[in-house]
């Protein structure tokens, strides 16, 4: 009986620094939502910039604690969530989000993790246990409606924005959309940190219930609260470079006007459907903000070609964490109880510190993030590795 | 509301992050042009124009605190 009891100690162990690691991974990935533009623009040094949105995240991580301890709810048969299956969606968000840092391609670690559980439940429940009709009313519908949502709003916003202002002075324009800026991406950090960081806190404090630690209950304990804001504060620091290079610099070439009247369209966009219950993904809309702060310019340039790689990348993003998901249960699974759950583990480990070491190849960093875009990721002049 | 999409939500959120996203970034650029005018009126309602944005702001923050 005692080494059940231990058994279940490490799984619930490793499952919580499995949802911390992911926690990280969503911050430092989602960083380039809130700053990609004022760090583009100049508006805010980029290591300020990362402070900055690390801040707001870790303050908006304690400003709404209503935390639900769910996990891709209405989207898998809550009765087939264990704590493998938990562990093995994280995994396989955690591997798509790693793969997306490297390639420099913004993509939904909501979504990422929705596909890991799924693919997880699809191995240990079969299809029954996964709900189609919540998966395209949760991911797919809103994944195509965010973007386009975004885009309408930035458009209309950075042509109104260019109009309206024409005749005031230039460094007077300049110096009043850079506050503005800060402003509106001070709010999407806050909102990030508002959504995201519950969300581990939601698994984690599942992960305690399922465990028999506390009960259903007796509500999130102050150190899942404290551990999460850290964790997604210190990813948000460390700064996706790769991402919020090809935000702020691939998509289009930004202004502070443009990147204020973005932040301005994200901000609200995010908000309004929060309040509305129809929640759509902070990526997509930045991305969107992104691309329609390009097209309100008149005579600025987007490249499609690289919002086609994000458009690909979001595509697959499902089925490839939901492969990942799956593959990481069976290996649990095959291996059996809690030791195939920890060689998953490490293998995670080793296949991040992997692409870590791939990554200094080719470092993205506050040094070299603003140089000219080349037409890939990566900057002529590769940064020193940190 | 149909069985994929919530068509009621979804039709609010993009009225309201219209007339939010779009005015918000008006509203700001009318307080720029205001403010920098050498006219106290002008400067006035530019200052009144920023006062709605913060208030907006405000009510962003209070949606993030509601949820």
């Amino acid at each position: 009986m005692c080494e059940g009891m231990t058994a279940d100690l490490v799984l619930l162990i490793v499952v919580v620094l499995t949802a911390l690691s992911f926690d990280f991974t969503n911050g430092f990935h989602d960083t380039a939502n809130a700053m990609a533009t004022s760090i583009a623009t100049g508006a805010l040094r980029p290591k300020v910039a990362v402070a900055l949105s690390a801040i707001l995240n870790f303050v908006g991580a304690f400003l709404s604690l209503k935390v639900a301890a769910t996990i891709a709810n209405g989207i898998v048969d809550s009765g087939a969530i264990t704590l493998t299956v938990v562990f093995a969606g994280l995994v396989g968000g955690l591997a798509w989000n790693l793969v997306t840092w490297y390639y420099g391609i913004p993509s939904s670690s909501s979504h990422a993790l929705i596909g890991g559980v799924v693919g997880a439940t699809l191995l240990a429940s079969g299809v029954k246990a996964v709900k189609g009709e919540g998966l395209v009313s949760h991911v797919i519908i809103p994944a195509v409606l965010a973007p386009i949502a975004a885009i309408v709003v930035a458009t209309i916003g950075t042509y109104l924005v260019y109009v309206l202002t024409r005749k005031v002075a230039e460094n007077t324009r300049a110096r009043g959309f850079r506050i503005g800026q800060i402003g509106s991406a001070s709010l999407v950090s806050l909102a990030h940190g508002t959504n995201d960081a519950q969300k581990t806190m939601g698994i984690i404090t599942l992960a305690l219930i399922a465990n028999g630690t506390i009960t259903k209950n007796s509500g999130t304990p102050f150190w899942v609260i404290l551990c999460s804001a850290t964790a997604i504060a210190a990813g948000t620091y460390i700064g996706g470079w790769r991402v919020i290079r090809t935000l702020g610099k691939g998509l289009t070439d930004i202004e502070t006007p443009q990147g204020f009247a973005a932040e301005t369209s994200s901000a609200t966009v995010i908000l309004t459907s929060t309040h509305f219950g129809f929640p759509l993904s902070t990526t997509q809309v930045c991305t969107g903000s992104v691309i329609g702060a390009g097209l309100g310019k008149r005579l600025a340039e987007v490249r499609w070609g690289v919002a086609a790689r994000m458009g690909v990348a979001w595509l697959i993003t499902l089925p490839a964490a939901a492969f990942v998901g799956a593959v990481a249960f069976g290996a649990a699974q095959l291996i059996g109880g809690t030791l195939g759950v920890i060689v998953v583990f490490v293998a995670a480990v080793v296949f991040a510190a992997l692409l870590y070491l791939a990554s200094r190849k080719t470092a993205v960093n506050a040094g070299n993030v603003n140089d000219e875009w080349v037409g890939r990721g990566v900057p002529s002049r590769v940064g020193t590795p940190v | 509301m149909n069985d994929y999409v919530d068509l009621a939500a979804l039709w609010r959120v993009m009225v309201a992050a219209l007339v939010g996203g779009v005015g918000i970034a008006a509203l700001f650029s009318v307080g720029l042009v205001g403010i920098s005018s050498g006219r106290v009126a002008a400067r006035i309602a530019g200052g009144a124009c920023f006062v709605l944005v913060i208030a907006g702001v405000l009510l962003g923050v209070y949606v993030m605190l509601d949820k």
